[in-house]
């Protein structure tokens, strides 16, 4: 479950502004604590995937009408695209902004992330011409990369495994940097 | 995609902020909106009815006037009361508003110049209109055309008449199908709910109508006083709306005396009943009703004159009508006369009996008769026969043309050549010969006529003919006998010319006729 704060972003901006040096350091200490999730999540990441026969490195054709075809597996796409954020996003609509985020960017890591989260044993209204496909990628995706973790909304193979097992160290070391650097901010302006 | 784990969240309430202040914003504006709106819409509401109501009832108004105009025009000018009353039925019987009635039964009236045929032929319309659910406009006008002879727009309706029907059929005949295919459709139309509505919709338009009048009539009555209508537009405006008001505080008591149990026991509700206001309602009103007879009474006093002199209008024009049709009349006979005279004259004109007297003639060549034909045409005025004779008279001409190109060779001159011989033949006789014209022809010259030597001196006597010789020359089956003409010349000197003709004639003569001659001489120098 994320922390919800107040006055996280008025810290950011007043740092950013009048405490430039404070603010770097606020973030370096933020971005080791994320940066220890998502390196601990690229090495959940396998090689290979189904015995190679995903990791050609060629892009599959779409059959249907979709634009995009199904991505291929890449290992190091999918290390790549996880990461993290110290930027604000967005807020959704009931008003809440991220103010320091997880990502996993690429569509493999995505699909590796959270496929079977929703329909663990493939979708039944799937119009695959083999109807067993989705259970058996999930299945070698639950063999080759781990089963899935967490709790609600918040599961996964990948990131959400890595941050399930952190075990809130590193959102704990968010919220100090925070406090660290707004105390020092305060005790500077006093 | 991407997927997004939020790490620290915070809660953004400025946009909540901002929403719940505009909403706030838009409650206020909508309560300010919903007042005003409350107070101004009952209000525009009035003005807009009223004004409705004169609108429609001026355009009724204009409409009676139009027609009035077009019967007058017609010289059909009765009084239009009963015709309106007779709208008003028909508008009540069938639900069609007597606005489309009396366009309808104009445009019949136009066609028909009779005011009972429009009106059997307006019920046909009404009937075909319910059935066909086509325009009453629509029908009325294709049923005036097809009594004008154009039968296509009766096509366009779609109402089962063939163009055999319409081709062979007259418009009584056409009128007697569709009345038996129509027939009670507009009454059973009318007796549907929608005909019903129509009805009641058709009366809430008429009192509309009737209240437009009222507020003319008071409008006028006020221009007397104020002289001006600019100044009466914003009153009228006031007027308006204080009516709105009265009517808005009408309801407010009605309902408040609705909700103790109402004043009459029917359910009913009479206003004039009401406190207070009551009797200065029930005064209003009595004022309204003898203002409205009056006018009434001045109507009918204006109508009665104009039927007076819409009549004595008639009577004129009838009489004009009548001398103006003995003039026609009479002349007429004139014109009729002298078509007969023409027609008389035609006969014994030298021209046309000469060209009848040409024509008789056998021996006319074609190209000659084709002209007289074509010329007897044109004094007959006959232009048809006058064309096609030119054409002929033309293709004539190009074949006389044509021959006249044409160049034959000469049968003749075998025979030239045969005489050319004779005459070398006798003048190796020593015979005198005329001289040949250069083209081989004989000359035109006289002979020299030979000197007739009489016996004795040299001449000539030539022996009887006998039936031997004749035998020998033709051969004894030729049938030809001979002639018992001898001529013995004798004497001195030379013949006379008479004498010389006369001898040249009756040899000529009789080989002319077929009898055998010849020339025998016992002496002379000359021979013919």
């Amino acid at each position: 479950m994320p922390i919800r704060v107040e006055g996280a972003n008025e810290v950011k901006r007043a740092l950013r502004k009048f405490d430039p040096d404070l603010y770097k350091e606020m973030n370096q200490e933020i971005g080791t604590a994320l940066k220890s999730v998502s390196n601990e999540a690229k090495t959940l990441v396998p090689s290979s995937f189904l015995t190679g026969a995903m990791d050609d490195g060629r892009e599959r054709m779409s059959r249907t009408s979709r634009s995009r075809a199904f991505p291929a597996y890449n290992s190091s796409t999918i290390r790549k695209g996880l990461t993290y954020s110290m930027a604000r996003k967005k807020g959704n609509t009931r008003g809440w902004t991220a103010a320091y985020s997880l990502l996993n960017k690429s569509a493999i890591g995505s699909i590796a992330e959270v496929a079977g989260t929703k329909h663990p044993y493939g979708d039944p209204n799937s119009k695959s011409n083999n109807p067993q496909a989705g259970r058996q990628f999930i299945e070698a995706l639950n063999e080759d990369i781990g089963s899935i973790k967490g709790v609600g909304k918040g599961r996964g193979r990948l990131m959400y495994q890595a941050l399930n097992a952190n075990q809130g160290k590193a959102r704990d070391a968010v919220l100090a940097a925070l406090e660290k650097a707004a105390a020092k901010y305060k005790a500077a302006t006093r | 995609m991407t997927i997004l784990i939020p790490i620290v969240s915070e809660f953004q309430n400025k946009g909540f902020k901002q929403a719940e202040k505009q909403v706030g914003v838009l409650d206020k504006g909508l309560k300010r909106l919903a007042v005003t709106l409350g107070t101004a819409l009952s209000v525009r509401k009035i003005t807009q009815f009223t004004k409705a109501s004169i609108k429609a009832f001026v355009e009724e108004d204009k409409a009676v006037q139009a027609l009035a105009r077009n019967l007058e025009n017609l010289g059909l000018a009765y009084d239009v009361r009963p015709i309106e009353g007779y709208i008003r039925e028909l508008q009540y019987a069938t639900g069609v508003a007597d606005g489309e009635l009396r366009p309808a039964l104009q445009q019949l009236v136009t066609s028909t110049k009779s005011l009972t045929t429009a009106q059997e032929l307006l019920a046909l319309s009404l009937d075909i209109a319910a059935g066909t659910g086509r325009s009453l406009g629509s029908v009325t006008q294709a049923l005036g055309r097809a009594y004008l002879g154009t039968n296509t727009s009766l096509t366009r309706l779609n109402i089962g008449l063939s163009k055999a029907d319409l081709s062979t059929k007259s418009f009584s005949e056409i009128t007697e199908q569709l009345t038996k295919q129509f027939s009670g459709q507009a009454q059973r139309a009318a007796g549907t709910y929608a005909g019903q509505l129509a009805i009641l919709s058709a009366a809430a338009g008429d009192a509309q109508e009737i209240l437009g009048e009222k507020l003319v009539r008071s409008i006028t009555m006020l221009l007397d006083e104020d002289k001006g209508v600019p100044a009466l537009a914003g009153a009228f405006e006031k007027m308006a709306t204080d009516v709105g008001d009265i009517a808005v505080g009408l309801a407010s008591i009605t309902k408040q005396i609705k909700s103790i149990g109402g004043l009459l026991p029917g359910g009913g509700l009479d206003i004039l009943a009401i406190p207070v206001i009551g009797p200065y309602l029930d005064f209003l009103r009595n004022r309204g009703r003898e203002e409205a007879g009056k006018a009434q009474s001045k109507a009918d006093a204006i109508a009665r004159a104009n039927a007076k002199e819409q009549g004595m209008q008639r009577s004129r024009a009838l009489r004009v009508e009548t001398a103006i049709t003995k003039q026609k009349k009479e002349q007429n006979k004139v014109t009729g006369e002298a078509n007969k005279l023409a027609k008389a004259g035609k006969t014994f004109d030298d021209e046309l009996i000469s060209l009848e007297a040409a024509l008789k003639n056998q021996e006319l060549s074609e190209n000659e008769v084709i002209r007289l034909r074509l010329k007897k045409a044109l004094l007959n005025e006959n232009a048809d026969n006058a064309e096609k004779l030119a054409k002929k008279l033309a293709e004539s001409q190009a074949e006389l043309l044509r021959l006249a190109q044409f160049k034959p060779t000469d049968p003749f001159q075998a025979w030239i050549d045969s005489l050319n011989t004779v005459r070398n033949q006798l003048g190796s006789i020593g015979a005198g010969v005329a001289p040949t014209a250069p083209g081989g022809m004989i000359s035109q010259q006289p002979i020299v006529p030979p000197s007739i030597v009489p016996p004795g001196q040299g001449g000539y006597i030539p022996p009887s003919i006998t039936q031997e010789d004749l035998f020998d020359a033709f051969g004894r089956g030729s049938g030809v006998t001979a002639p018992t003409v001898t001529i013995n010349v004798t004497g001195t000197g030379t013949l006379s010319d008479e004498t010389k003709k006369a001898v040249v004639d009756a040899v000529v003569e009789a080989s002319s006729q077929g009898y055998g001659t010849g020339w025998f001489r016992t002496t002379g120098v000359y021979a013919i």
